[in-house]
């Protein structure tokens, strides 16, 4: 079944798919986790870097919700999803802010009951 | 020195010619053994394995002396160039708070073997040179015009206070 191990592999293989993406369209210089100037980097030089630690938060857009990253609400490609769960979430929380004054870390369903109306 | 009987036995651990690699998204070189010298790989990228080893080494007492991790080919480089590049990263990663207190840790002495990396090549100048360069990086501080706060490039006042001392450290230790 899908297990934990199952979903981390598949975590890895996308993080690899992404740092192998990167080296090969951009720059030819970069500093690695060292703090070593490295010209014709390959994709290894960049583990253990900001861009390697910002491709483990970031998601990619699946056709129901957001996948593979620790932070779910940062989107990878675009923030336009307007269908997706993590979207009408946000969404849907603004709207409390904005019309009843419920701050959105405060939010549980018994509260939510007892400052709205019905 | 065999190998096989110090590393720990996971599948994450690969001996391959003399070369001792990990696992992580990469096969990341660690260790390797140069007829009787050993070489440890001192990587930000791989913390974890790197004290792990320094702590089985010290433990069966075997001696060995750290390397620039750009340093895997070593006929593109100059001798000179490849003690720069040594002591720069032996400098420079002791300001990562991960090594800083994985050796404190492990109670690793860490100006030792800096010393005993000075004793054996005799490259006393060079570390002046680089020493003099990093620890006005790493001792500077900025002005934050948002916060109106200063800040220092390295954050921790103990670790602040070990490289100012580093070298004072390093002499005595040369001459007992």
């Amino acid at each position: 079944m899908r297990s934990r191990d199952w979903r981390r592999q598949k975590e890895k293989q996308k993080i690899l798919k992404r740092l192998k993406g990167l080296a090969c369209q951009h720059m030819y210089r970069t500093y690695d986790a060292n703090d070593n100037w490295i010209q014709s980097y390959k994709w290894m030089d960049i583990i253990g870097t900001s861009t390697h630690y910002m491709y483990k938060t970031h998601t990619t857009k699946h056709r129901y919700k957001n996948r593979w990253g620790k932070g779910k609400k940062v989107g990878f490609w675009s923030s336009n999803d307007s269908k997706t769960r993590v979207f009408d979430k946000r969404l849907f929380k603004k709207m409390l802010d904005r019309e009843y004054d419920i701050k959105s870390f405060n939010i549980s369903y018994g509260f939510i009951q007892n400052n709205t109306e019905g | 020195m065999d190998l096989y009987r110090i590393i720990p036995k996971d599948d994450r651990w690969i001996i391959s010619k003399n070369i001792v690699y990990i696992d992580y998204l990469a096969k990341i070189p660690i260790l390797v053994k140069e007829g009787d010298a050993i070489w440890i790989y001192i990587d930000r990228r791989i913390t974890k394995y790197v004290l792990k080893l320094v702590k089985i080494l010290q433990k069966e007492e075997i001696k060995f002396l750290f390397r620039s991790n750009r340093i895997i080919f070593e006929h593109k480089f100059s001798q000179d160039e490849i003690h720069e590049l040594n002591l720069k990263q032996y400098i420079r990663n002791i300001a990562d708070e991960s090594f800083f207190d994985g050796f404190n840790k492990i109670e690793f002495d860490y100006t030792r073997n800096i010393s005993e990396y000075l004793l054996k090549y005799k490259c006393h100048d060079i570390f002046k040179k680089q020493y003099a360069i990093q620890k006005k990086r790493l001792l500077s501080k900025y002005w934050d015009y948002y916060q109106n706060k200063e800040f220092y490039e390295v954050s921790r006042e103990d670790i602040r206070d070990y490289i100012s001392a580093l070298e004072r450290e390093v002499k005595i230790n040369l001459l007992f």
